[in-house]
């Protein structure tokens, strides 16, 4: 069963039982009410009828009086009155066999009684005149409130309840839709995320903590995650690839051009010395893209662990001038801070490792050999690492797809690339549940700041 | 450890707190109470002055960078840095000053050579012209830019980093 019906169904079960509960006790109650209020009704007549019949002149004229003027007549009303011989014996009368035995019985017995057939209502009682002598009274009349009001009140009741229904059942319908859509929207979302389009995110309203924002910031962090794995591979193989290209290319072409025809030894030589030249620099590259597999995911999950975040940085410096020795990296660590507790980070060395060198490195790439500023500092339990470069930055406009894979700005024409370093980095800073912003502008250089939470904290964003 | 309090003149500006990066590093021997000052004219309205209250007044001049970088200088110089406060100067002329001066019992004063001020806030003011004209023992310190291409940073975090004092 689709999960929204199953709401409607328990909702409209709830409403719908809720409703008749009510209604019923209402009908139970008012028609219980009408009974006792009308043969109350009929008790006073009994008793005012009899004493005006059976009593001296001057207190019946007032009751008289008063009957008239305050008990207005029932419909059906009939009265009589028959004279009891002894307590217990039944009057010798034979309009007495209109009633029924059973009640006649009880008023003799009990003093009182009522009953009713379903129009007609009965009520009976002895009444001790003045002059000691015993009388049975007794009173019918139509109830009209029961016969007329309460079915009214049973119909209106039924058509309510008849609105009701047709209220849940919207209401229902509307409530169970409202609950589903944002769990419809983050099926649809995530449907539409594939191997192809990974940086896609689910929105994530950012003012509500509720389950539903909570399920898509889960969906984001795994995607995060997947998104990096990806791209870690992505970025090692067409990095390799084309790095390892360049100097076979030459070889190729420089022995090919040799062998064309028969040479002079000495033109042997040089072709083998450049050779020889290009296949020591194949050999540097592969050495280099060795450190950095070494760097990439080893393929056994994310561990992390409590390590020096100055310590990292050297070992990123270190790297990058291995990779390319004309890489020129400045340190400042003039704002280290005195305690080295506040150095320390939760993170995955390798990822981490990642990150920093890949925005190092484009700065060093785009910056033409001038050196590159790092600096680190740390306030209030927030790791601030700042990456300057003197480079040719990234045009105004183009800042806002900085972080779309793939994406290169317009000026980067003449350096090589594959817009996958940034959003890499982005990605693993995030998941160390940090910060990775970036300042740039046009010709004069760009800086990015990474913010980190020190071990054992969070950051406050 | 000696005891010594310090003001310095500021804009809100990281810029400024270079100074305060220099007087810690200068007195690398002495414990420091350090006055980030800097000069504001009151507001004259009946209303303003009744709804006056420093501390939101700070918090709207405070970037959070200008924030960000005091606390990295605190946990830079944790162990010499007593403390580090900002407060706000209202006076009108240089007796004010020095009383200000003598009330909060300061030592030295630093500033930049190549002073630049830029009012933060409508009712901002210089206080430059009182520095220079105070008998305390003022001490001038000029940062150089590390990069070729870099003007330093007024406001950005990366204002108080990739510089170094080139003379005092």
């Amino acid at each position: 069963m689709k999960v929204q019906n199953k709401i409607i169904y328990v909702l409209i079960v709830i409403f719908v039982s809720y409703t008749l509960l009510y209604s019923g006790f209402i009908y139970y109650s008012i028609s219980n009410y009408a009974f006792t209020d009308f043969y109350k009704r009929l008790e006073i007549r009994a008793i005012t009828t009899a004493k005006s019949q059976l009593e001296h002149e001057s207190d019946v004229n007032i009751i008289k009086e008063l009957r008239q003027e305050y008990l207005e007549e029932l419909q059906d009303e009939e009265i009589r009155i028959f004279p009891l011989e002894g307590k217990r014996n039944l009057p010798l009368d034979h309009d007495i066999s209109n009633y029924k035995v059973s009640f006649l019985e009880e008023v003799l017995a009990e003093g009182k009684a009522n009953y009713n057939d379903n129009k007609t209502y009965y009520y009976g009682t002895v009444y001790t005149s003045t002059s000691n002598k015993d009388y049975l009274v007794i009173v019918s009349a139509e109830n009209y409130f029961i016969t007329h009001h309460i079915l009214y009140l049973r119909n209106l009741l039924f058509t309510s309840l008849v609105i009701a229904l047709i209220i849940i059942l919207v209401v229902s319908i509307m409530f169970s839709r409202r609950i589903i859509k944002p769990i419809n929207d983050i099926i649809d979302k995530v449907k539409e995320i594939s191997s192809d389009n990974l940086y896609l995110r689910l929105s994530t309203p950012k003012e509500n903590d509720d389950t539903i924002s909570k399920l898509a910031q889960t969906f984001n962090d795994m995607l995060n995650r997947l998104e990096t794995s990806f791209e870690t591979q992505k970025n090692f193989i067409s990095n390799a690839s084309h790095e390892l290209n360049t100097p076979l290319t030459s070889i190729i072409g420089e022995a090919d051009v040799t062998l064309s025809k028969i040479r002079k030894p000495e033109e042997y030589i040089i072709s083998l010395q450049t050779i020889l030249e290009d296949a020591e620099k194949l050999n540097k590259k592969t050495k280099a893209l060795l450190l950095l597999a070494q760097t990439g995911f080893d393929g056994k999950g994310q561990r992390f662990k409590k390590l020096r975040i100055d310590q990292l940085i050297l070992d990123v410096i270190d790297t990058c001038e291995k990779i390319n020795p004309s890489n020129k990296v400045c340190l400042d660590f003039s704002l280290l801070p005195e305690h080295p507790e506040l150095l320390k980070v939760n993170a995955n060395e390798a990822l981490l490792h990642l990150a920093i060198s890949n925005i190092i490195l484009n700065g060093c790439k785009y910056s033409d050999g001038k050196p590159v500023h790092v600096a680190l500092g740390v306030a209030d339990k927030e790791i601030i690492l700042i990456i300057k470069d003197d480079g040719i930055g990234i045009p105004k406009e183009e800042i806002k797809y900085i972080y779309d894979p793939y994406f290169r700005a317009s000026n980067t024409k003449n350096y090589e690339g594959y817009g996958i370093g940034l959003p890499l980095a982005r990605n693993i800073v995030k998941i160390h549940k940090g910060d990775l912003q970036v300042s740039s502008e046009a010709n004069k250089g760009t800086t990015v700041k990474i913010n980190l939470a020190v071990y054992g904290t969070q950051l406050n964003k | 450890m000696k005891k010594k309090t310090i003001l310095i003149p500021t804009d809100f500006s990281v810029k400024s707190l270079n100074i305060v990066k220099s007087a810690l590093s200068i007195n690398g021997d002495c414990e420091l109470r350090i006055l980030l000052v800097h000069g504001l004219e009151l507001p004259d309205s009946m209303t303003d002055l009744l709804l006056f209250s420093k501390k939101k007044l700070l918090e709207e001049l405070e970037t959070k960078e200008f924030r960000a970088s005091c606390q990295m200088l605190i946990s830079k110089y944790d162990s010499n840095l007593i403390e580090l406060s900002v407060d706000i100067f209202s006076g009108y002329n240089k007796r004010a000053f020095e009383n200000y001066i003598e009330a909060n019992e300061v030592d030295e004063i630093y500033a930049l050579a190549d002073h630049d001020f830029l009012p933060r806030h409508k009712s901002s003011f210089d206080l430059m012209p009182f520095i220079n004209k105070s008998s305390t023992n003022l001490i001038k310190v000029k940062w150089m830019s590390l990069g070729e291409n870099f003007k330093q940073e007024r406001d950005e975090l990366s204002g108080i980093f990739f510089n170094q004092l080139s003379s005092i």
